[in-house]
């Protein structure tokens, strides 16, 4: 993690020669274990207004079977400490589905959670990613993991108890007081231009997406030596495709996309250009219409890849 | 000339050596330059070089100079080695005056090849014996020799022992060829010509494609000729011989053996076995042997994407340009939509419809399960024909149904006679006779329905007599038996084109089957899914397969878009594989792996 004066060294040139809007959002990921009252103060000096904690879960065991290095006192100290240095928008990451988690081990992190009163949660179904330990233990049989059944019973039940809690829901895996969304994010969703700074970050400009040198020496080199980063193609968008992008990313959020909005930014109705996929996907009860907006059903969010494919080029 | 000519071909199982025989008889005589030498030359297409069979005959002239000092031309009509095929080995054998039985030093004579030896044997071939792979650690010449003397009747001291690997003992070979096969009859001054088709190809240039043996008179370029099956008539555009590359010549002589083009559109006009004679002098009656190859087994096949219906109607019309034998008529299911029935000689031949299809036209195809022709009798006397198992009649008006029969030729080491007999009784076998060929080797002989050997009979035969099984058979008839239909019905619509025939006895056992390996290999859908198998009205079989739960990308954001959208479109490249069946997608390869159940 960067130290407290490297932010500053990043931000200070970031808020000196843009001219950044009073409601700014920058926000600093971090880990549990990295973060302390003195660090978060400096942190906030140099600009960062925003935190988000990769809490994952409140119990041991879950913890150690991700591979986390820290234990659930260290989220409640540093939320502790956030509260302390007067942040008050933070988001933590958890993570369900993890193998032998019971739903009340799920309620219980959940309830913790919550109880750290966070303007922003993210609720993550593990993905055990190919070639990772988890993913190799899994295959050995050491874990069993959960069924879909019993993800998707987690996965609903506990939006649920979220939407009691008084957080809404705006995304397929996010969740926040009023207000609270995160405004970074949503400019994925949104499909809107992107710039990425540093080894490996991701921009989207205009219709392409390209990805900066993985190698950090390299990358730096290339800065230094002409002022621009060494990026390669990801992808290379025309008109269909950059209208499908928008609508995937757009439907991620449960406020679904506006009809108007691809209107004016693509000239295209997305009822003329996807008729046929849209009646499909009505009739199968994954998506819902009316004349200005199109929304994925609460019973989508957890299947909206059927939604997806269908839309892609 | 005739007396310099000798045509003659090569009999011999899978994997003993036929092609790289026929490979040094080429080299040897200087027909392919050294360059030109490749492995199996004769095994032109791509699939047989794969599966090491020979499914096309092409026949090969050699110009050999003798130890006698004189020249002398060797016609060699190579032959395909599957008894789907077996017609065709017959009308190779047609065009020769002899053959070489070659057979393999440590595996022995196969019932294939026996089958075969005796068919050269009734069209008075000489047969000249020969033992190959004679280098290998396992060779048993002397075994074998005396097993080849009892069985066929060939003396011990003519059979000739090489090793077409190492290039041994190929003089000798064609010394035997020239001194032992007869030259082909001689012709007599003004006898009407007479050619008999033994094979046919589709060329894109020329069209069909004949290979011809000259049997009586003359045939030249430029000339009147007719198709004595269908009276047809066209000119001669070329004529030549294949040494081995196609060479025109001016006229062939009767004896000789070449190629012929005549601006023939589809190969089912010239008809492999059909005799050809010009159209002034026509011969009064065809050479015998001709029958029309009746296919026996039947599927259908149909485009997953039911835009390509014409596609495959035209791929379908190109190969058969190419293959007489295969036959195709559309027909419509109501789970799949227009597609075609097609006829094969077996399943081989199907296997290899099927994947030039998919290779040389780029078709994704669904292929139903295989069935044989029923023959159904109906309760107002008349008989019904059913090759596709939704045409069955309604139990109330079959009076009572029949179906081909086998008679397969089974050789196998003593040790395995119980496990073979054993597998006969489970596949409603009758058994005919058992007679030993050596001491210690049997032919076994089983009267057994086609439809019980098509599936997986000769793997489970391979595999419980640990290989040493070799399998022949012939169709003997149609014969009595209880047979009934079963349907599937997925989420309670009947999806008619997993339908399908089955013995009474066998019904319960094998609609369970189905229904529990669809369950494993259709994935779940949005909906709940309910396999049945039903005969008439009657459930005899249930699974289902619960509606899916997730299918989610939890987390997606700036970094990661490009990633997460190669995944949908893996997913969207994965429906492409599936039908759309009312509201269940069913996997392509549903409909034929349902055969694949006694395997498990």
């Amino acid at each position: 993690m960067l130290h407290e004066r490297q932010v500053e060294a990043l931000l200070e040139p970031i808020i000196k020669e843009c001219s950044l809007s009073p409601q700014v959002e920058i926000t600093m990921e971090a880990n549990p274990l990295n973060l302390d009252l003195q660090k978060i103060e400096a942190l906030k000096l140099a600009g960062i207004n925003r935190f988000s904690l990769g809490v994952q879960s409140f119990q041991l065991r879950e913890l150690e079977l991700l591979g986390r290095m820290h234990k659930p006192e260290d989220a409640f100290a540093t939320v502790e400490a956030l509260h302390q240095a007067g942040i008050r928008n933070f988001n933590l990451d958890l993570i369900y589905g993890i193998p032998n988690q019971s739903w009340l081990d799920w309620l219980s992190n959940l309830k913790k959670a919550v109880d750290l009163a966070p303007p922003h949660l993210s609720v993550y179904l593990l993905q055990a990613e190919p070639g990772t330990p988890l993913a190799q233990s899994l295959d050995r049989g050491q874990y069993l993991a959960l069924c879909e059944d019993e993800e998707e019973r987690f996965y609903y039940q506990g939006l649920e108890f979220l939407q009691e809690n008084g957080y809404e829901h705006y995304e397929i895996s996010n969740v926040c007081r009023q207000g609270y969304q995160s405004r970074h994010n949503l400019i994925y969703w949104d499909a809107e231009e992107y710039l990425g700074l540093g080894a490996s970050a991701v921009s989207f400009i205009g219709n392409i997406r390209t990805r900066n040198q993985n190698s950090l020496e390299a990358y730096l080199a290339e800065v230094l030596r002409s002022g621009h980063m060494d990026r390669e193609i990801l992808e290379v968008m025309d008109h269909r495709a950059l209208v499908a992008d928008a609508i995937i990313m757009g439907l991620r959020k449960t406020g679904g996309i506006s009809r108007e909005l691809f209107v004016k930014r693509y000239g295209v109705d997305v009822m003329d250009q996807y008729g046929a996929v849209i009646k499909d996907l009505i009739q199968m009860n994954l998506i819902t219409t009316d004349n200005h907006r199109i929304k994925i059903t609460a019973k989508g969010y957890f299947l909206s890849n059927q939604v997806f494919y269908r839309f892609l080029p | 000339m005739q007396e310099k000519i000798r045509n003659f071909s090569i009999i011999a199982h899978i994997d003993h050596g036929k092609s790289t025989l026929a490979d040094r008889l080429m080299q040897f005589t200087g027909a392919l330059t050294e360059r030109e030498m490749r492995d199996q030359y004769l095994d032109k297409m791509d699939l047989e070089r794969e599966k090491g069979i020979t499914i096309k005959l092409q026949p090969v002239r050699l110009n050999y100079k003798a130890r006698d000092g004189r020249d002398y031309i060797l016609n060699l009509i190579d032959t395909p080695g599957h008894v789907d095929f077996s017609y065709e080995v017959s009308r190779s054998l047609a065009a020769c005056e002899g053959a070489l039985l070659v057979v393999d030093a440590s595996q022995g004579i196969e019932a294939q090849t026996l089958a075969n030896v005796y068919m050269a044997m009734d069209l008075n071939l000489e047969i000249i014996g020969v033992i190959n792979k004679i280098d290998l650690p396992g060779a048993e010449v002397q075994k074998i020799k005396e097993v080849m003397e009892n069985v066929i009747g060939l003396p011990e001291e003519e059979i000739i022992p090489i090793s077409a690997k190492l290039g041994q003992g190929i003089e000798e070979v064609l010394e035997a060829i020239v001194q032992r096969v007869p030259p082909p009859p001689l012709a007599e001054k003004g006898e009407p010509m007479q050619a008999l088709i033994f094979d046919s190809y589709f060329d894109s240039y020329r069209g069909a494609i004949s290979y011809i043996r000259v049997v009586a008179g003359e045939i030249k370029k430029g000339e009147m000729i007719k198709m004595m099956a269908n009276g047809k008539s066209y000119e001669v555009a070329e004529i030549g011989v294949l040494s081995p590359h196609m060479t025109p010549v001016e006229s062939l002589q009767a004896g000789e053996v070449g190629y012929l083009a005549a601006g023939i559109k589809n190969v089912a006009d010239i008809k492999v076995g059909d005799t050809i004679t010009k159209t002034i002098n026509p011969a009064l009656k065809p050479l015998p042997g001709y029958k029309e190859v009746k296919p026996v087994v039947f599927c259908g096949i149909y485009p997953l994407d039911n835009n390509d219906f014409e596609r495959l109607r035209e791929a379908l019309e190109k190969l058969s340009l190419n293959d007489a034998s295969f036959v195709f008529e559309p027909e419509n299911s109501v789970a799949l939509g227009f597609g075609f029935r097609c006829g094969f000689l077996g399943l081989l031949h199907l296997e290899i419809i099927r994947e030039r299809l998919e290779r040389e036209y780029g078709m994704n195809l669904l292929t139903t399960a295989p069935s044989v022709v029923f023959k159904v009798v109906l309760t107002n006397g008349t008989e019904m024909m059913v090759q596709n198992p939704n045409l069955w009649p309604a139990t109330a008006k079959i009076d009572h149904v029949l179906e081909p029969y086998v008679k397969a030729s089974i050789m196998v080491p003593e040790d395995f006679i119980g496990a073979v007999m054993q597998l006969c009784q489970e596949k409603r076998g009758d058994f005919i006779t058992m007679e030993y060929l050596s001491t210690d080797r049997v032919i076994i002989k089983y009267r057994l329905p086609l439809v019980e050997i098509l599936y997986d009979f000769f793997d489970a035969l391979k595999s419980r007599t640990r290989g040493y099984a070799s399998l022949d058979y012939e169709i003997i008839g149609y014969f009595r038996s209880e047979l009934m239909k079963v349907d599937i019905l997925l989420n309670g619509e009947i999806i008619d084109a997993l339908s399908f025939i089955v013995h009474s006895e066998k019904s319960y056992h094998r609609a369970r089957g189905i229904v529990a390996k669809l369950r494993k290999i259709i994935p779940r859908q949005m909906y709940e899914v309910v396999i049945q198998a039903a005969v008439g009205s009657r459930i005899i079989a249930r699974e289902s397969i619960k509606a899916m739960r997730k299918d989610v990308i939890a987390k997606c954001y700036g970094g990661d878009i490009t990633r997460k959208k190669k995944l949908l479109e893996k997913q969207k490249e994965g429906k492409k594989k599936m039908k759309q069946i009312g509201n269940v997608e069913v996997p392509r390869d549903a409909f034929i792996s349902v055969l694949e159940l006694d395997n498990e």
